[in-house]
């Protein structure tokens, strides 16, 4: 055991620093990991973007000028114009904007949902287990991007009916690992001392369970997020994304394809943008995994 | 004795199932437990001690069957409690604590925090008044400087220290019966007398009630006014410590008696009871230390042995409890 300090201030700054250095001990392993810093820093202006880019946009999404359609970079058009006279540069920023809000509530949505599903049928055991991890079995049976677009073409293409969509394709993932972890420490002694203290389950899942597990979970949410910004371009792909004008990364860059030898701007810059975003989230994701989780994967 | 007892328990069954296997762990275990008193339920692994107090308790998991015909604390039948008013007396009026505290506290909250917790979900104190008793406790178990361990996380902190904040827990809500399972088994003999020690004044000063759990003989005498011994499921002795020492009188006792080493017994011969437990596979329908006792007589595999008096005080489930006792050997 640690020395117990005779006197209580300087103690009280050690007892600080132990838990200080815990956090400590992430960042630095996060750190020795440069490609998650320079992915975090990118994440990092993405969202700043994602913020302050309706006010710093020069042009509205839906706002055309048939004069100038097809036009290479200019100042007063950074990133070109396609073929309806939109300006990239604001379209990119909108896309932006939209694509991390549909990622991030449509994680969230999943990962909430995933989280008390996969408790209660961790914690339960019995028939909600087998019944549910059976619906979680469908979830990943069936192709979740087909059942994306079902969800679209049923309820709409606007960003509700996409969060919606993803969510409702996402959560099996996050239930099925917190599933998993909780069977790891149902049985254990930490969970019977809680319920011999007189803990119920809610208790016991909200106060022992989860507080143990939330880092593998954080850690399923960083790889969730680049996952959902994919799938929602992929949906625009086929013409089942944001319903135009409001502009996604997918659109544009399936627009482009068909220029690419006359108006390569069109597809450089989202698709450039988008690879790099995807690759910096992941590169994040990772970087957590190690920090957080050091002893292994999830 | 005056005073009615705290726990009383009567035919306690406890059956497993494990796939077309039933397994009889406990097989109509019948004790009592009175105010302050502390009682030591020893026996071999398997022989169901920790399993009679978590069924008591509710505490069991999987594909379980308990029957009991009585299970009494104070006025509450606990078979008819709902789930709800049991975990409301687990933690409050009955504290447990468990043989490994390196496994047992959560590793993610503050030991300090676990204690007020304990207070907390009971509603027996508010919060500002159970930060001020947790610091009570930790004094009380010997945690020194509580103020700073109560930031502390269980990684941070002994064996023996966290068996310290165990303790706290369990006494938080100053429950009227502890239940100690093997509570010094995963701890090294010199913590171990420490633990102990705490454990006997935290008794003294409240009269609390204590149910220690334990394979160690010595810790049991020590500790105990009375001792009940397990085997296979059932009760074969119950008597007070002194008697236990002097006067047992089942052949299961007296050859766990005889398999100690002692200090200063250089010399002496081991006597190991030859055989192994029973594999509780099938209700005992005989006496079933018989196999294994030097004892037994052909009646012995015939007839269950019922949990008899002997002498005030002092139970035995032995057909030949009168000769065991006075033979010498």
């Amino acid at each position: 055991m640690m020395e117990v300090p005779a006197t209580g201030a300087p103690a009280r700054g050690a007892a600080i620093a132990t838990r200080a250095s815990a956090t400590r001990r992430a960042w630095s392993r996060y750190r020795a990991n440069p490609l998650a810093v320079v992915g975090l820093i990118w994440v990092f202006l993405f969202f700043l973007l994602g913020i302050i880019g309706p006010w710093v946009a020069p042009h509205g999404y839906a706002q055309t000028n048939y004069l100038m359609a097809n036009h290479p970079p200019t100042w007063a058009y950074p990133m070109g114009t396609d073929s309806l006279g939109h300006d990239m540069f604001s379209e990119i920023l909108f896309s932006i904007r939209f694509a991390l809000e549909i990622a991030i509530f449509a994680s969230l949505a999943a990962f909430t949902l995933g989280t008390v599903l996969g408790l209660w049928a961790g914690l339960q055991g019995g028939l909600v287990d087998t019944a549910l991890m059976r619906v979680v079995d469908f979830f990943f049976a069936f192709p979740a991007y087909f059942l994306d677009l079902i969800l679209v073409t049923k309820f709409g293409r606007g960003m509700g009916p996409i969060i919606f969509a993803l969510a409702i394709t996402g959560w099996a993932g996050y239930a099925r690992l917190i599933r998993g972890l909780v069977l790891g420490m149902r049985d254990g002694e930490m969970v019977e001392a809680a319920r011999a203290l007189g803990s119920s389950p809610l208790h016991t899942a909200a106060r022992y369970l989860f507080p143990n597990v939330v880092s593998n979970m954080l850690i399923a949410l960083a790889f969730g997020i680049p996952g959902d910004l994919t799938v929602q371009a992929a949906l625009s792909v086929v013409g089942m994304g944001l319903n135009p004008p409001l502009p996604s990364f997918g659109n544009m860059i399936a627009a482009a394809g068909g220029n690419i030898l006359g108006y390569p701007w069109l597809l450089y810059w989202p698709a450039g943008i988008f690879a790099v975003t995807l690759l910096s989230f992941l590169f994040v994701a990772d970087g957590l995994q190690e920090a957080l989780n050091p002893k292994g994967g999830y | 004795m005056a005073h009615p007892p705290l726990l009383t328990v009567d035919a306690l069954h406890t059956h497993f199932q494990r796939g077309s296997e039933t397994i009889y762990a406990v097989n109509g275990v019948s004790f009592s437990v009175q105010p302050g008193e502390a009682v030591g339920v020893v026996g071999e692994s398997g022989s169901g001690k920790s399993v009679t107090m978590l069924s008591l308790l509710g505490l069991v998991r999987g594909r379980v069957t308990v029957r009991v015909a009585r299970a009494q604390f104070k006025t509450w039948d606990l078979t008819r409690l709902s789930r709800r008013q049991l975990e409301d007396v687990r933690g409050r009026d009955i504290g447990v604590v468990f043989q490994d505290p390196m496994t047992s506290l959560n590793p993610v909250m503050r030991v300090g925090d676990q204690v007020m917790e304990a207070m907390l979900a009971h509603q027996y104190a508010p919060p500002r008044a159970a930060f001020q008793r947790t610091l009570d406790l930790f004094r009380e178990v010997g945690i020194p400087d509580g103020a700073t361990r109560f930031r502390s996380y269980p990684h941070e902190f002994s064996g023996g220290m966290r068996q310290r904040v165990m303790l706290a827990v369990a006494i938080a809500c100053e429950p009227e019966l502890l239940i100690a399972d093997e509570p010094t088994t995963a701890l090294d003999v010199t913590v171990q007398m420490q633990i102990l020690s705490v454990l006997q004044a935290l008794r003294a000063r409240r009269r609390m009630s204590v149910v220690m759990i334990t394979h160690d003989f010595g810790v049991a005498t020590n500790f105990c006014d009375r001792i009940v011994v397990l085997y296979a499921g059932r009760v074969v002795e119950s008597a007070a410590v002194s008697d236990f020492l002097a006067r047992p009188a089942h052949p299961y006792t007296r050859g766990l008696k005889g398999s100690i080493l002692e200090i200063g017994s250089r010399g002496r011969q081991l006597n190991p009871i030859a055989g192994a437990p029973p594999t509780l596979t099938a209700a005992p329908s005989a006496c079933t230390f018989a196999p294994r006792c030097p004892y037994a007589l052909p009646r012995c595999d015939q007839e269950l042995p019922l949990l008899r008096p002997f002498n005030p005080g002092h139970e035995v489930a032995c057909h030949r409890a009168e000769e065991v006792v006075d033979h010498v050997g």
